[in-house]
């Protein structure tokens, strides 16, 4: 596991350092109870949420950038520790670190030992098609399945396969789906929301993101149950930041626009409502 | 017999045409959607100041709005019509079934301008 500052928070916190102890007891923005050092985990190898750049061996991602503007909203250092989701895990339950800083859909093998911070963006299966495609596919069974691509060894995968059988085109790297998508090799690649619209925003990709596949799952971040006090504090920030426009600008910056806004509504009845 | 028998066909007829009726009555009574007026949001705070929507009528909206909004279909849910967008490429589409009124037509054609307004 590794363990470092960010340089921004760092430095901020530095120059904090010498008078803080007034303006946190002021209660500016934390409350007494607040610690002025979260220890922050992210997983180490999570494009685009958390990873270690290849060049610079800086970590980067959505989730850095929205864990830094958090720290910033509530005035606390970030002491970041990163490492795989096993070892992360593993931090989180020795109380080596306070809160893993991606964010995580409800499973039961996480909600037994772990609170969920509320969501700032969705967990949803989307298709993807070249932009010069106009075809509605609404239902996996309207694509051609062999001109289906997907990322294989996945749940997706065995969604699909439970759905329509086999036949759909598997793929080792979701770039390859996209690149063969690209040179209209497929008519659709279908693939988590934000990973394509990352790899179209990021590679500046012909492509399009267009029928949502699967229910929106809101997803949160992991704190050991019982801390309720920092679940507290973490939601707030998380209000700040969606309120401040800094989570919306984060956004921005990795997908090309606010992933942190719902993107579709509906309109529902109670049937057994009496006209 | 067939004098017998016409009186009855008629009434088990009948009762079918209720049963139906009863079944479908979701699809067929009018829309309860925007029985109230709604001041639209000026340009700038819409999330598509203009939005080309790809309008899609379908048997299967239930199952699909379910499917797109999160909104489950049970005994006290039922998913009529859904909107969903993306405010890169400036596109919407929106799903209603096939023998509704204009009201939910006009309430998803808002969520491709406002986005979800719902409170």
């Amino acid at each position: 596991m590794k363990r470092f500052e960010q340089s921004g928070i760092s430095r901020r916190h530095l120059l904090l350092g010498a008078g803080s102890g007034a303006l946190f007891s002021a209660g500016l923005r934390a409350t007494a109870a607040t610690p002025t050092t979260l220890r922050w985990g992210y997983l180490s190898n999570y494009s685009p949420f958390s990873w270690m750049a290849r060049d610079s061996n800086v970590l980067q991602g959505f989730h850095v950038d929205l864990g830094t503007e958090l720290g910033r909203h509530m005035g606390v250092k970030l002491d970041i520790k990163t490492g795989t989701y096993a070892e992360m895990l593993q931090a989180l339950r020795r109380n080596e670190v306070d809160v893993l800083g991606n964010f995580f859909t409800r499973v039961p093998d996480l909600v037994g030992d772990f609170a969920f911070t509320n969501g700032l963006q969705d967990f949803r299966l989307m298709l993807a098609q070249h932009e010069n495609d106009d075809r509605t596919f609404l239902t996996l069974d309207e694509i051609p399945i062999e001109r289906l691509g997907l990322l294989g060894n996945t749940t997706v995968e065995d969604q699909v396969q439970a759905a329509m059988g086999k036949g759909y085109r598997k793929y080792n790297r979701i770039d390859d789906a996209l690149n063969d998508l690209v040179s209209e090799k497929l008519d659709a690649v279908i693939e988590e929301s934000l990973i394509i619209d990352y790899a179209i925003h990021s590679r500046q990709l012909p492509i399009k993101t267009t029928t949502p596949m699967s229910a929106p799952v809101r997803l949160g971040m992991l704190i050991l149950k019982g801390k309720t006090d920092l679940l507290k504090q973490i939601n707030q920030g998380l209000q700040g930041i969606r309120e401040d426009g800094s989570a919306a600008r984060a956004s921005e910056k990795w997908f090309g626009y606010d992933v942190t806004q719902r993107r579709a509504a509906g309109t529902y009845i109670n049937p057994l409502t009496p006209d | 017999m067939n004098a017998l028998y016409r009186p009855m066909r008629a009434l088990l007829m009948l009762f079918i045409s209720a049963a139906l009726v009863a079944c479908n009555g979701t699809m067929i009574k009018p829309p309860a959607v925007d029985l109230e007026y709604f001041e639209p949001l000026s340009k700038n705070k819409r999330i598509m100041e203009t939005s080309k929507i790809n309008w899609q009528p379908r048997e299967d909206v239930h199952t699909l709005c379910a499917r797109i909004t999160g909104i489950p279909i049970t005994p006290y849910s039922l998913p009529m019509a859904c909107a969903y967008w993306n405010v890169v490429r400036k596109e919407c589409t929106v799903i209603t079934g096939r023998e509704y009124g204009i009201n939910y037509l006009g309430h998803e054609a808002r969520h491709c301008f406002e986005g979800n307004f719902h409170p």
